[in-house]
C-alpha cells in the first residue's frame, strides 16, 4: 500500500508539471516557435496549444522594450528574452546619431523605424539579437544615404531618404523575415553655427524681399501720380481750349453784329448826308474825331486837355467842319 | 473535514483562480479535484483519490485542444492579422513582377514581390497574394487585366 501511495503521488506531481508546462495559449498576432529536442518542430499559432514539456521547448527571441525614464530622464530600452514572437508592427526610436553630409556638415539625426516580423522562423533562426541588428543596419544605411546628399537636400528630401532607406533595408532584412515598413527622420539638427548662418540667410532673404516690395510700391505710386497729373493737365488744356474757342466764337459774333449795325448806321447817315449833297465821308470823320476828343477829355479827374499834335490834321478837320456848316447854311 | 469536501473546495478555488490566470491550467486541476471529490464521496482511499485526480487532469489536458477546436472555434471567428491578413488580398503591380523581382503596392505600402510561377506580370496588373516569404509577397495574376486607371 505504502509504495503504491508514493508512486501515485509522484505521478500526480508529474501530471501537474506536464499540465503547467504543456498547455500554451497563444494570443492573436503572436506565435511561439517550438523545438523538439533542439530541432525546429512547429510554430504555435493563436488559440490553445499542447506541447510535450519533456521534448518540446519554445525557442526564445530577444526583444526590446521601451522603459519610460523616471523623473524626467530619457526613456531607455531593455532587452528581454521572449518565447512569444510579436508579429505586430513595432516602432523603434533610435538615439541621436552623428552623420556627415556630402558637403561635410556634421548633423545629428534621429530616426524612427517601423518594422514587422513577416517570417517568425527566419527571425528566430537567421539572426541573433534582432533589435540590435535592425538598429545598426538602419544607422549605417542612413549614414550611407545622407553621405551622398548635401545639407540642403537632407533637409528638404526626407521622403526620398525614407524611400531609398526602405529599399536598402528591405533587401538586407529579407533574410531575417523582417519587413521595414517605414523609416522616418524625426529631427535633423545641424550644428549651432550652421543654424545661425541659416537663420541669417533667412533674415537676409526676408529683408531683400521687403526692400524689393517697398521699392516696387514706390515705383507704382510715382507712376500713378505722374499719370494722374498728365490726365489732369490734358483735361485742363482741353477745357481752356474749348472755352477759348467758345469765347472767340462769341466775340466774332459780337464783332460781326457791331459791324453790321455800324454798316447799317453808316448807310443811313450816308443816305441822310448824301441827300443833303455833302460828303458823308467827311462828316463821319468829323464825328469820330469829336467822339475821340470827348473820350480823351472825358473823366472827372482828367484836367488835361488833349489837342491833336498834327496841325494839318486839325486844320483839315476844321476845314471839314466849316465846310459842313457852310453847306448847311 | 471530509475528504470529498476538501477536494470540492480545492476545485472551486482552482476554477476561481482560472478567472485571474488565464491559460486553462488551474481549470485542468479543478476538473481533477472534482473527479477526486466524487471518488472520496464513494469512500475510496487516498491513493485512489490521488490517482483519479491525476488521471482526470491528464485526460482533460489531452482532450482540451480537440474539445476547444470543436466546440469553441464554432463561436470564435478566426480573424487573420498581420501577415496572414495579406494572403488573398489584391495588390497592384508597380513594375514588371517576375520570378526574381518586382514591386507591388498593397494597402498603400510598396512590397518586394515575386510571381509564383516565374511568369512576368506587367505593371498595372492586379495581383493576388498567395503567401509571404521573407519580406516578399508571392503573387499571381488575378485574372482580370487592369489598365492603368
Amino acid at each position: 500500500m505504502q509504495p503504491l501511495h508514493w508512486f501515485v503521488l509522484a505521478l500526480a506531481v508529474l501530471v501537474i508539471a506536464l499540465v503547467i508546462r504543456g498547455l500554451r495559449i497563444v494570443q492573436q498576432a503572436e506565435v511561439v516557435i517550438i523545438e523538439r529536442l533542439g530541432k525546429y518542430h512547429t510554430t504555435l499559432t493563436s488559440g490553445i496549444n499542447i506541447i510535450w514539456p519533456f521534448f518540446d521547448k519554445p525557442r526564445k527571441i530577444i526583444w526590446r522594450f521601451l522603459v519610460p525614464g523616471a523623473g524626467g530622464e530619457p526613456a531607455s530600452y531593455i532587452l528581454r528574452e521572449m518565447d512569444r514572437i510579436d508579429l505586430r508592427e513595432t516602432v523603434y526610436d533610435f538615439p541621436r546619431q552623428n552623420v556627415i553630409t556630402a558637403d561635410n556638415v556634421l548633423i545629428e539625426i534621429n530616426a524612427l523605424l517601423y518594422f514587422q516580423i513577416t517570417d517568425p522562423i527566419k527571425a528566430v533562426y537567421e539572426i541573433n539579437n534582432l533589435p540590435d541588428a535592425i538598429e545598426k543596419l538602419t544607422q549605417t544605411s542612413l549614414r550611407n544615404i545622407i553621405g551622398e546628399l548635401s545639407l540642403d537636400q537632407t533637409l528638404t528630401s526626407r521622403d526620398t531618404i525614407n524611400q531609398k532607406l526602405r529599399i536598402l533595408l528591405d533587401e538586407a532584412t529579407d533574410k531575417w523575415g523582417v519587413r521595414i515598413n517605414r523609416v522616418e527622420l524625426q529631427d535633423i539638427m545641424p550644428p549651432p553655427d550652421i543654424r545661425i548662418a541659416m537663420e541669417k540667410q533667412m533674415r537676409a532673404e526676408r529683408d531683400r524681399r521687403a526692400v524689393i516690395l517697398e521699392a516696387e510700391g514706390q515705383k507704382r505710386a510715382v507712376i500713378l501720380q505722374a499719370e494722374g497729373k498728365r490726365e489732369a493737365q490734358i483735361a485742363e488744356a482741353e477745357g481752356s481750349k474749348q472755352s477759348e474757342i467758345l469765347r472767340a466764337d462769341g466775340e466774332a459774333g459780337a464783332i460781326q453784329r457791331v459791324a453790321n449795325a455800324e454798316a447799317e448806321a453808316i448807310r443811313a447817315i450816308t443816305k441822310a448826308v448824301g441827300d443833303g449833297g455833302a460828303d458823308p465821308t467827311k462828316y463821319l470823320i468829323a464825328l469820330k474825331y469829336l467822339d475821340a476828343l470827348k473820350e480823351m477829355a472825358g473823366g472827372n479827374t482828367n484836367k488835361v486837355v488833349f489837342l491833336p499834335f498834327e496841325a494839318t490834321g486839325i486844320l483839315s478837320s476844321l476845314g471839314g467842319i466849316k465846310e459842313l456848316l457852310q453847306e448847311k447854311a | 473535514m471530509e475528504d470529498w469536501l476538501l477536494w470540492l473546495l480545492a476545485g472551486i478555488v482552482l476554477d476561481i483562480l482560472e478567472i485571474f490566470i488565464p491559460g486553462f491550467i488551474p481549470a485542468c486541476f479543478g476538473f481533477g479535484c472534482f473527479a477526486a471529490a466524487i471518488a472520496a464521496a464513494l469512500d475510496f482511499g487516498l491513493t485512489v483519490q490521488i490517482a483519479v485526480f491525476t488521471a482526470t487532469t491528464f485526460i482533460v489536458f489531452l482532450s482540451i485542444r480537440p474539445v476547444f477546436l470543436k466546440l469553441l472555434s464554432k463561436n470564435t471567428p478566426s480573424v487573420a492579422t498581420n501577415i496572414e491578413r495579406l494572403v488573398g488580398m489584391i495588390g497592384l503591380a508597380l513594375d514588371d513582377v517576375s520570378g526574381l523581382q518586382g514591386l507591388v503596392k498593397l494597402e498603400g505600402e510598396v512590397w518586394n514581390s515575386r510571381s509564383d510561377d516565374g511568369r512576368s506580370l506587367p505593371p498595372g496588373t492586379r495581383v493576388r497574394v498567395l503567401r509571404v516569404e521573407g519580406n516578399k509577397l508571392i503573387v499571381t495574376a488575378n485574372g482580370v487585366h487592369q489598365s492603368s486607371n
